[in-house]
């Protein structure tokens, strides 16, 4: 087997040229890849050297690098957005020296089931650019669902409109070091006593996450006193993959059992 | 491969199969003070501070770290000049087998650089990357309150 090479480019259209060769790969500065064996590759791309390394404000949107870590990244966005749901969700994921580890980008790529990235980042209606083969701007839904677009491409970042929410993140987790069997994302906008916009996203379930539409379209413009919370989580489909910590029935089972306290929470403007 | 590290403030050149994890080529190189525990990032036997930031250096691939400042327990503090950190946890008993206080060490220093008075929940936080299977934690926790209460008298 030939030696594995590493790349240190300096510029996007450096890295371009290097990702149109056979068994040449990004490395963000994360742990994605040290899960699998990086000997499987011909060469490594080191981004370090690459301008992705910034959280900043871009109008009406922030704009997150993708080697930006997420002890960074909940560090910068909480000076734009106080109180904002990236912050509160990469503030509890993995652990203070993996914080200062994990990229947004290389989460983004790997999208673990256990991702405490995804939720946020689909309940924003966030969008990801990519240079090389898929070069463009995808929303991240669209991105998540669609395996081809990781093909000879570079994640360079992550975009989402800069809003006030008001927030809700939720984990399954034993211990506060844990994969979550399952997170789950609100932002609301409140009208008086009613919804003027909500949305909700739960990572960890068959199909890596859901956006939760016919909940969101029911609760929307409604006065919360009117919105029967309990009719309408027994109407939810959603199935999950059993997990080492408890069977598919169980996590489901909590899942709507901490979808309903949630909506709860929420309804009554709790913080 | 070749690359150059600053360790502890001194450079030193390696040599590193482009595989290898910084912890690997740390301890190869006669940084034995980094400890490798699980080699996944779960138990902070390994963390080193990479341009000041608190890492598993079993999660850094060895040529993306050329060039940057690596520190481990050894730059903070050491037996003839021990950190406050390292006499307080000495004093307070938290160290039995000895295994991840490098570690603790690190994530204390990191904690007490960012935040001097920190609460014992902040504490319990910011060890939450460090596993001690000897102590129960609590003798740990109270060494780095010692430090802490220390370190701000002394300025």
């Amino acid at each position: 087997m030939s030696e594995l090479k590493w790349f240190y480019p300096e510029s996007l259209d450096a890295v371009q040229k290097l990702l149109d060769n056979e068994g040449v790969v990004p490395h963000g500065g994360g742990t994605g890849l040290l899960l699998g064996n990086v000997r499987k590759y011909k060469g490594l791309i080191d981004l370090r050297f690459l301008p992705l390394a910034n959280v900043r404000e871009n109008g009406d949107s922030v704009e997150i690098g993708a080697t930006v870590s997420y002890a960074k990244a909940a560090r910068e966005l909480e000076k734009i957005l106080p109180g904002n749901i990236i912050t509160k969700s990469l503030s509890a994921a993995a652990s203070t020296p993996l914080r200062n580890r994990i990229t947004i980008g290389g989460s983004l790529i790997m999208a673990p089931i256990w991702s405490d990235l995804i939720g946020p980042l689909v309940a924003l209606e966030a969008t990801v650019s990519l240079i090389g083969r898929n070069k463009g701007r995808y929303p991240v839904e669209e991105f998540l669902a669609n395996p081809k677009f990781r093909a000879k491409s570079l994640l360079t970042g992550v975009e989402f409109p800069k809003e006030s929410w008001e927030t809700l993140h939720y984990r399954a987790v034993r211990t506060a070091f844990d994969y979550p069997m399952f997170t789950l994302t609100i932002l609301a906008k409140r009208n008086a006593a009613a919804f003027d916009d909500i949305r909700i996203v739960f990572t960890g379930n068959s199909g890596k996450f859901k956006r939760l539409r016919e909940i969101e379209n029911d609760m929307r413009g409604k006065n919360t006193r009117e919105i029967d919370i309990k009719e309408m989580v027994g109407k939810l489909k959603i199935k999950f993959p059993p997990k080492r910590q408890a069977t598919s029935e169980y996590v489901g089972h909590l899942g709507r059992i901490q979808l309903e306290r949630a909506l709860e929470t929420i309804s009554k403007g709790e913080k | 491969m070749r690359g150059e590290f600053r360790i502890n403030g001194a450079i030193k050149e390696c040599e590193f199969a482009p595989e290898a994890v910084l912890a690997q080529v740390l301890r190869d190189n006669g940084h034995t003070e980094v400890k490798i525990g699980c080699n996944r990032g779960e138990c902070g036997a390994c963390v080193i501070l990479l341009d000041g930031e608190l890492v598993n250096s079993c999660q850094v691939l060895a040529a993306t770290a050329t060039g940057r400042e690596i520190t481990t327990v050894k730059g903070v503090g050491n037996l003839h000049e021990p950190h406050p950190i390292q006499t307080a946890l000495a004093e307070t008993g938290a160290v039995q087998c000895g295994f991840c206080t490098p570690g603790m060490v690190l994530a204390a220093f990191y904690l007490l650089s960012r935040n001097p008075d920190p609460t014992e929940k902040e504490i319990a936080n910011a060890l939450d990357g460090n596993l001690c299977r000897c102590t129960g934690y609590v003798k740990i926790i109270e060494g780095i309150k010692l430090a802490a209460e220390r370190m701000r008298a002394n300025g």
